[in-house]
């Protein structure tokens, strides 16, 4: 269970509100998205909460507990919107690479890594370099490098926002059924920061929208579409009436002075 | 690591061809106006000649490339190190960076001979002479690469909880490794060179003791064979670096595609 208190931050000794008093909760289990257009400190805010920088103001409590950066930075499972593959190591050394760092022996470390490679369509691609992969296999590598932490709670910071449409819907679909597959094995919370309302929609039980300089949330929207999420649900009326409310919502905070 | 032949043909085939044009013109004036050799001899009768006094410039070589292989190994060393020193302190990055742009504008040639009444004829004075020449291209070099890893990468490490000596090896070490050998190439180029400039402030053996004896007996020719092995063997270590380079980065050489 994470939750935000009145978190602010500002930039350039206090002249840029980055955000302000963002208060926000996700409880387990639960897939939460942070809708808002571009540079409305929606990134600032995750990187905050992956314990990446430090809130000027606020708490950040997992568990009830306010935990300090240090202590964040080893609790989710972080996956940023470039793939960050690095081109030095093969497919299966950069998706083994975090439980490496965190000192599994090599060897131990691609054993488990590599157990997973058929679940995640990368099978065939082990010893591959990173960019003779697709854009979405390239996507889903990071994705189990992120999962392969088995921290349960992910931040994912718009994971799908290179690609083109297509990939892009097919890995929303991907993600959502991999998610309640892990999930009903053991429990995991999602928070994900987009600009798209569909891909919120999508994905999310509940949206927050924020709203630019500062970045504040402005409206909280619950998905109450079934699960797991079927083409039909998340192409039916109701779903593309929440669209558009948050598409609304969206271009009035990115207009308002 | 396939050569195709379009590449053979214009990175092996184009400087050669070049190369036998330029020489064949300079034979070709060397005949026509029968110029002295003294003053300048044809490529011809540098061979020749040189390869009549091989044994001679064999051993030069041998000593001249001792001096460079020293030279060039703590030069590079030294590099690295203060790279990697430079990337960890901003405040050492700004005290340092002055005074390696201040070493490349030494007048070589003036201090090199003050530097054997320091350290005598010995092997001391060249190394620090090569030292001057090839370290400031690889330290350079290798601080941009360091320097260059991106913020996010960066982030994703300290992530999964990477200390600074994990993120070096893992990320910025590897991320650096080819702006390290631009700087490595150019070092190569320069570091005969400077084994030259530090033979003729003082020493007893050497290429350029060598070449500096021929010309004041006026056997151009033979100063003219020293010079074509000069440049031999700084050829010999830029290729030498680039297929380093290409062993310890092999990610940027093998293209297959998805």
């Amino acid at each position: 269970m994470l939750a935000l208190r009145d978190v602010a931050k500002t930039y350039d000794s206090g002249n840029t509100h980055a955000l302000d008093d963002v208060s926000l909760a996700v409880g387990d289990g639960e897939f939460v998205a942070l809708v808002g257009p571009s540079g409305c400190g929606k990134s600032t805010l995750l990187n905050l909460i992956a314990g990446l920088d430090t809130p000027d103001d606020g708490e950040i409590l997992v568990d009830g507990q306010a935990l300090d950066a240090e202590q964040r930075l080893a609790r989710f499972g972080y996956m940023p919107q470039e793939d960050l593959l690095f081109p030095w190591r093969s497919v299966l050394d950069n998706v083994s690479l975090g439980l490496e760092v965190q000192g599994l022996p090599r060897a131990a470390a691609r054993e488990r890594a590599l157990a997973q490679f058929e679940t995640f369509g990368l099978a065939g691609f082990e010893d591959r370099r990173p960019r003779e992969l697709s854009g979405g296999m390239r996507q889903r590598a990071a994705f189990l490098r992120t999962v392969l932490l088995d921290r349960p709670f992910l931040l994912l910071d718009e994971p799908f926002g290179a690609l083109d449409a297509i990939t892009r819907a097919q890995l929303q679909t991907w993600l959502s059924e991999m998610l309640a597959e892990m999930w009903a094995q053991s429990r995991g919370s999602a928070l994900l920061v987009t600009h798209d309302p569909q891909e919120a929609v999508t994905l999310a039980d509940r949206v927050y929208l924020m709203s630019p300089r500062p970045g504040r949330i402005t409206s909280v929207i619950d998905v109450d579409l079934p699960r797991p999420r079927s083409e039909a649900a998340t192409t039916s009326e109701h779903a593309h009436r929440l669209i558009d409310e948050l598409r609304r919502q969206t271009e009035q905070t990115a207009l308002a002075p | 690591m396939k050569l195709r032949r379009a590449d053979l043909l214009s990175g092996v085939a184009a400087p050669i061809l070049l190369c036998l044009v330029v020489l064949i013109g300079w034979q070709s004036y060397v005949w026509i106006s029968d110029i002295r050799p003294q003053v300048l001899p044809g490529p011809i009768r540098i061979v020749r000649e040189s390869i009549e006094s091989a044994d001679v410039i064999v051993g030069h070589v041998g000593v001249t490339m001792s001096e460079v292989a020293g030279g060039f190994a703590i030069s590079i060393c030294g590099a690295l190190l203060l790279g990697l020193l430079i990337d960890l302190s901003t405040p050492l990055r700004r005290a340092v960076y002055p005074l390696i742009v201040a070493s490349q504008t030494v007048p070589i040639p003036v201090i090199a001979p003050l530097m054997v009444v320091w350290f005598g004829f010995g092997i001391v004075p060249k190394i620090i002479v090569i030292g001057l020449f090839t370290f400031v291209p690889v330290v350079l070099g290798f601080a941009a690469g360091l320097a260059a890893t991106e913020r996010s990468a960066t982030d994703l490490m300290r992530t999964f909880g990477a200390s600074r000596w994990q993120l070096y090896r893992y990320v910025k070490i590897p991320a650096a490794l080819p702006d390290l050998f631009t700087g490595l190439r150019v070092g190569a180029i320069y570091a005969v060179l400077g084994a030259i400039f530090g033979e003729l402030a003082g020493a007893v053996d050497g290429l350029g003791i060598f070449m500096e004896q021929q010309r004041q007996s006026f056997r151009t020719d033979l100063v003219f064979g020293g010079i074509f092995v000069v440049t031999a063997l700084s050829y010999a270590l830029f290729l030498a670096v680039v297929l380093t380079e290409r062993l310890l980065t092999p990610w940027r050489f093998d293209r297959r595609e998805p």
